[in-house]
C-alpha cells in the first residue's frame, strides 16, 4: 500500500476548459463590448456624463413613441397573420392526404430562407404604385388598388413569408404526435372540433408559441422590409438605422437608446421563450405518427384549395422576380420581349457582388464551422456555469437586430488598436456572431446522439483530447455539422440589415447590390441578381438534403 | 507490462452524495478480477476512477505503489472495453484496432505486425477491412476487445462488455476472454451484474453494496463461506431459514438440534439465519431432518428441483440429482436432511457470518 501523499485533487488544466475560456473571451470581446458600448452611450450626455435625456426624448416625442407603437403593432400583425394562415395549413397537411405535399413543402422551405426585402420589392413591382398589376387595373378596368404601402404592405410581406417558420414548427410536431392520443381522444367520445380544442391544440401550444416568437423576433428585428415598403411607417430598426446614418449630424446617443428598447423587447420575448414556452414542451415521440386520410368531394377541394393558395401566394414574389429577370430593359425600364440582358448588365456591372458574397461567406463558413463545433462540444460534454452562459451567448445574436448589431461593431471597432470597420474581417466577424447559431444547434443535436464511451475509447488509447475530438468526435459529427453549416451559409448570402451598415465598395454583396438597385430603381439587375441568390438557395438547399438524408429542416 | 492496482481509503463523491465511501483493495498483477454487485452500486463508478474519466475525491489510486490520481487517462496505458462496444464507427475494422498503436508512433511494419497478431488471436482478420455497421455485436465486441488488448495495457478495464449480447454468444465471448487473458495475463478488473459470469472467468471477485466492498474471495470462497446474508443470497442461490444457535447446535422451528460444530467458538446463544443452498438438502421420505411437504417440482433432466414446505411455514428449494425413480409426487411429506459442513450461519440482522472459517479468507481486502 502506498502511503496516502497529499493529493491533488484537480487534474491539470483540461484543454476544455481553455476552449471555453478562449471563446468566453472571444464573445465578450466581438458581443458583449460592442453591445455594451453602444447601449452604455444611451445614457450618456454629450460630454459623456450620466443623463436619461435620449429616453426622455424618446417617450415624450410622438415621433419617436410612433415609432415604437408601429413596431408592436405591426410585429403583433404580422405574428397573428402568420399563426393563422400557418396553423390549418399544418393540421391540413398532417391529416389529410394533400396532393403533391413534398413540393409544398419544398416551396414553403424555400420561401422561408429567402430575404424578405426582396419579397417587399417584388410586391412593389406588382402591386405598387407604378406596379404591373396596377397599372393594369387602372388601364383597362378603370379602377385603382389599394394602397400597398405601410402598414398593410408588411403585414402582407413579412405574413407571408415567416408563415413558413410556424408552419416547419407545427407540422414538426405532428409528425411527433402519436395517433393513439388522437385515437384515445375519439374513443373516448370527444371527436370533431372538441377533439381539436381539448387534445391536439393543448399538445401543439408549446410548439406554435415557439414558432409564433420566433416570428415576432424576426419581424421585430427586421430593416430590409419596412425599410422598402413601409415608406413613412417607420419601425424601430428603421428608425435606429436613420438616426444613426443620418447625414445630417448622426446622433449615436440617441440611436443607442432606440436600440435598447428594441434590444430589451426582444431579449425579454428570448429568455421567455427558453424559460418559459421550451419548458412547456411536450416530449412525445410518434411511435405510430398520424397518418394522412384521403379526402374528397367538397371538404376535399377545399382543403386543397387553400393549402395551394396560400404557398402560391407566398412564392408568388420569388417566382415574379424570377420572371422579371429575364424581361427585356431598356435604361432602367422593362420593355417587350425576354432575353438575358440583365443577367449581362449585372454580371458586367456588378459581378464583383456575387464573387464577393461568396468569399465572405465562404470566410465566415470557415470561421463559424471551427468555432460552433467546439462549442457545442464543450456546451453538450462540459456542462458548467460557464459553457451554459457560452450557451445563452450564441443564442443571443439571433435576437439582436442585425442593424444595431451592426452599429454595436462599427463604434466598437472604427478606433485603434481595433480597427476594422470597412474591412471584410468586420464583415466575416458579424455574418459568424449572426449565422452561428444555426451550426451550434445542429452540432448539438447530433453530438448528443453519440455516445460519450467513444470518446472515452479513444482516450484510454492515448489519443490526446483534442486528437479525440478531431480523430473521432468530429467525424462522426459531420452530418449534423454541414447540415447546419448549409443553413448558416444561406443565411449569410441573404443577410442585408447588418451588412447594410458594415459594408464599402470593397466589400458590397449581392444581398447589399439588390437593395441598391432596388433603389435606384434599377429593376432588371436587381431582380437578375435576386434570382441568382434565389437560385443559389434552393441548391444550397438540395445539397442539404442531400448530406443529411432528412426531409425537414430544424430551426 | 502488467500492474497490481491498490486502492487506498478511495471516495467518490457527486455533489454531497457519496457514491463510495474510503474503499480499500488490492489486485493483484495479472488477476482477473471482478466487481460484481446489484445495479446502482458503484461498479462502473470505481471502474473509471481507475481508467481516470471520475474524479477521486479522497484516497489513492496507485499502479505498481504508483498514484495515478493526477495521471491523465490517455496516459495511463489502459485497455478499455466497453458495454456499447464504443467502436469508431468512421474507421474500418484494421484502423480501429490500429488506432491505439498510431497514437504510441510505432513503426508502421509494428504496428501491422501487432494489429495481424491480435485480430488473428480474436478471429476478426476476415473482417479487417468491414466497416463496424455491418458487424454483428459480437464481432463488435470482438473488435473492441483487441483494439483494448493491442496496446499492451498495464490493466485491462471492461465495464459489463457481454451485457448486449444473446445468452449463446455471451457464454461464446466470455469464455475468449478468459482465455485470452490468461494467455496474455494482463491484469484485469470486469465489472457485471451477471453472478454466473463472474464466476466463470474470475480469479477473484469483490461483491460490492451501496458502494461499500461485502467481501472480495475466489468464487469458490465467495460461494461456500460468504461473510454475510447479503453475498449469500447475491452468489448463487440460498434458502434463509430462521433458527436458534444454542450451546454450539442449531434448533429450528419445532425440530431437535442439528449439532454445529462450524461455529465460532466465541458466538453467543442467540436468534440466528440459516443459509442453505438447494444442493445442501437431502431430500429423504423417512430420512431424519426438518420435516414438510412437497408443493411444486421442476424436472430440469441432470437436477430435480422440489419446492418444500416447511411445517414453520417457510418454503424452501432443493436440489437432488434426478434418479430412475419417479418424481416426488405433489403434497408427499418429506423429511430435509442438512449437509452440515457446508451450512453457513449468520447473525439474526444478516450482516456478520458465524461460521468458522471467514477470517482465515479475509484475503488483503
Ligand atoms: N454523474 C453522476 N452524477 C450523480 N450520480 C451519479 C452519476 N453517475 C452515477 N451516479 C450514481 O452513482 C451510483 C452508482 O452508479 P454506477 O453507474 O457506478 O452503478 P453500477 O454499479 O455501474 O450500476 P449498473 O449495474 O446499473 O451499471 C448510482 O446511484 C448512480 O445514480
Ligand atoms: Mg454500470
Amino acid at each position: 500500500m502506498p502511503s496516502a501523499p497529499m493529493v491533488m485533487k484537480k487534474r491539470k488544466a483540461d484543454v476544455w476548459v481553455i476552449v471555453s475560456l478562449s471563446a468566453a473571451a472571444l464573445y465578450a470581446l466581438f458581443l458583449l463590448y460592442p453591445l455594451v458600448s453602444l447601449l452604455s452611450k444611451s445614457v450618456m450626455d454629450a460630454d459623456g456624463g450620466f443623463s436619461l435625456a435620449n429616453f426622455q426624448r424618446i417617450f415624450t416625442r410622438a415621433y419617436y413613441l410612433r415609432a415604437i407603437g408601429n413596431s408592436f403593432k405591426v410585429t403583433l400583425a404580422v405574428t397573428g397573420v402568420a399563426v393563422l394562415l400557418a396553423a390549418p395549413l399544418a393540421y391540413l397537411t398532417a391529416v389529410y392526404r394533400i396532393k403533391g405535399r413534398g413540393v409544398l413543402e419544398i416551396l414553403i422551405l424555400v420561401s422561408s430562407m429567402s430575404a424578405p426585402f426582396i419579397g417587399a420589392y417584388s410586391w412593389i413591382m406588382l402591386f405598387g404604385r407604378s406596379g404591373d398589376v396596377t397599372v393594369w387595373v387602372r388601364e383597362t378596368l378603370g379602377l385603382s388598388m389599394p394602397d400597398i404601402y405601410g402598414f398593410q404592405g408588411i403585414v402582407i410581406v413579412m405574413g407571408l413569408q415567416l408563415y413558413s417558420l410556424v408552419y416547419m414548427f407545427v407540422s414538426g410536431a405532428f409528425k411527433s404526435m402519436d395517433n393513439s392520443l388522437i385515437e384515445a381522444s375519439e374513443s373516448l367520445g370527444c371527436g370533431g372540433v372538441r377533439k381539436l380544442l381539448k387534445v391536439v391544440f393543448p399538445l401543439l401550444l408549446p410548439t406554435l408559441a415557439a414558432g409564433a416568437l420566433m416570428v415576432f423576433m424576426r419581424t421585430f428585428a427586421d430593416y430590409g422590409t419596412p425599410a422598402l415598403i413601409g415608406e413613412g411607417y417607420v419601425t424601430l430598426p428603421v428608425m435606429v438605422y436613420k438616426t444613426f446614418m443620418s447625414e445630417t449630424g448622426a446622433n449615436d446617443a440617441l440611436a443607442a437608446a432606440i436600440s435598447l428598447v428594441a434590444v430589451v423587447t426582444t431579449t425579454a420575448v428570448f429568455l421567455f421563450q427558453k424559460l418559459v414556452v421550451s419548458r412547456k414542451k411536450f416530449s412525445m415521440s410518434a411511435l405510430h405518427p398520424i397518418r394522412p386520410k384521403p379526402v374528397r368531394g367538397i371538404g376535399g377541394f377545399l382543403a386543397h384549395a387553400y393549402c395551394y393558395l396560400i404557398v402560391a401566394l407566398a412564392m408568388l414574389p420569388q417566382c415574379y422576380v424570377v420572371y422579371s429577370s429575364f424581361r427585356n430593359t431598356s435604361g432602367k425600364l422593362f420593355t417587350s420581349g425576354y432575353g438575358l440582358g440583365s443577367y449581362i448588365e449585372a454580371f458586367e456591372t456588378v459581378g464583383r457582388t456575387i464573387t464577393n458574397t461568396y468569399a465572405l461567406g465562404f470566410a465566415a463558413i470557415v470561421a463559424i464551422v471551427l468555432t460552433a463545433t467546439l462549442i457545442a462540444y464543450v456546451v453538450v460534454r462540459r456542462p458548467n456555469p460557464l459553457n451554459a452562459a457560452l450557451d445563452v451567448a450564441t443564442m443571443f445574436p439571433e435576437t439582436v437586430a442585425g442593424s444595431i448589431l451592426g452599429i454595436a461593431l462599427l463604434v466598437s471597432f472604427s478606433r485603434r488598436p481595433l480597427l476594422f470597420s470597412g474591412t471584410a474581417f468586420i464583415m466575416v466577424l458579424c455574418y459568424t456572431i449572426r449565422r452561428l447559431p444555426y451550426t451550434v444547434r445542429s452540432s448539438s443535436a447530433i453530438l448528443q446522439q453519440i455516445h460519450p464511451s467513444v470518446e472515452e475509447a479513444s482516450i484510454s488509447l492515448g489519443a490526446s483530447d483534442m486528437k479525440t475530438f478531431y480523430r473521432v468526435t468530429l467525424p462522426m459529427m459531420t452530418p449534423g455539422v454541414l447540415s447546419g453549416a448549409i443553413l448558416s451559409f444561406i443565411m449569410i448570402i441573404t443577410e442585408l440589415s447588418a451588412s447594410i451598415i458594415l459594408y464599402t465598395t470593397r466589400t458590397k454583396t449581392m444581398t447589399l447590390e439588390i437593395y441598391s438597385q432596388i433603389i435606384r430603381g434599377n429593376d432588371g439587375v436587381a431582380a437578375a441578381i435576386s434570382s441568382v441568390l434565389t437560385f443559389s438557395t434552393i441548391i444550397l438547399l438540395a445539397v442539404f438534403f442531400k448530406v443529411s438524408g432528412k426531409k425537414e429542416i430544424e430551426l | 507490462m502488467s500492474v497490481s492496482i491498490q486502492f487506498d481509503r478511495v471516495v467518490k463523491r457527486y455533489g454531497s452524495a457519496t457514491i463510495i465511501p474510503p474503499l480499500s483493495l488490492t489486485v493483484k498483477d495479472g488477476e482477473f478480477f471482478t466487481l460484481l454487485g446489484p445495479s446502482g452500486c458503484g461498479k462502473t463508478t470505481l471502474l473509471r476512477m481507475v481508467a481516470g474519466f471520475n474524479t477521486i475525491e479522497e484516497g489513492v489510486i496507485a499502479f505498481d505503489g504508483k498514484p495515478v490520481n493526477d495521471m491523465p487517462p490517455a496516459q495511463r496505458n489502459i485497455g478499455m472495453v466497453f458495454q456499447n462496444y464504443a467502436v469508431f464507427p468512421h474507421m474500418n475494422v484494421r484502423r480501429n484496432v490500429a488506432f491505439g498503436l498510431h497514437n504510441r508512433r510505432l513503426q508502421r511494419d509494428e504496428i501491422d505486425r501487432r494489429v495481424d497478431e491480435i485480430m488473428e488471436t480474436v478471429h476478426i482478420t476476415e473482417y479487417a477491412s468491414r466497416m463496424p455497421d455491418r458487424l454483428s455485436g459480437g464481432q463488435q465486441q470482438r473488435v473492441a476487445l483487441a483494439r483494448a488488448i493491442v496496446i499492451h495495457p498495464n490493466v485491462l478495464l471492461m465495464d459489463e462488455p457481454l451485457s448486449n449480447l444473446d445468452a449463446k454468444l455471451r457464454l461464446e465471448m466470455r469464455n475468449v476472454i478468459r482465455d485470452i487473458q490468461h494467455s496474455l495475463g494482463i491484469t484485469t478488473i470486469y465489472v457485471t451484474h451477471d453472478q454466473e459470469e463472474a464466476m466463470a472467468v474470475s480469479d477473484r471477485i469483490a461483491v460490492m453494496e451501496q458502494g461499500v466492498i461485502q467481501q472480495v474471495g475466489t468464487p469458490k470462497r465467495l460461494y461456500q463461506r460468504p461473510v454475510n446474508r447479503f453475498v449469500a443470497g447475491f452468489i448463487g442461490r440460498s434458502n434463509l431459514l430462521n433458527a436458534r444457535l444454542e450451546g454450539g447446535s442449531l434448533v429450528f422451528h419445532g425440530t431437535r438440534a442439528f449439532p454445529y460444530p462450524n461455529a465460532l467458538p466465541a458466538a453467543a446463544d442467540q436468534s440466528v439465519i440459516v443459509s442453505v443452498r438447494p444442493e445442501e438438502f437431502i431430500v429423504s421420505k423417512d430420512g431424519g431432518g426438518l420435516s414438510g411437504k412437497v408443493i411444486n417440482s421442476i424436472f430440469l433432466g441432470l437436477n430435480t428441483t422440489y419446492f418444500v414446505k416447511l411445517d414453520s411455514g417457510e418454503t424452501v428449494e432443493t436440489v437432488e440429482e434426478s434418479t430412475i425413480d419417479s418424481i416426488i409426487p405433489q403434497g408427499t411429506p418429506v423429511k430435509l436432511g442438512l449437509k452440515i459442513d457446508k451450512l453457513n450461519v449468520f447473525t439474526a440482522d444478516g450482516k456478520a457470518s458465524l461460521t468458522r472459517g471467514i477470517g482465515e479468507v479475509a484475503e488483503d481486502a
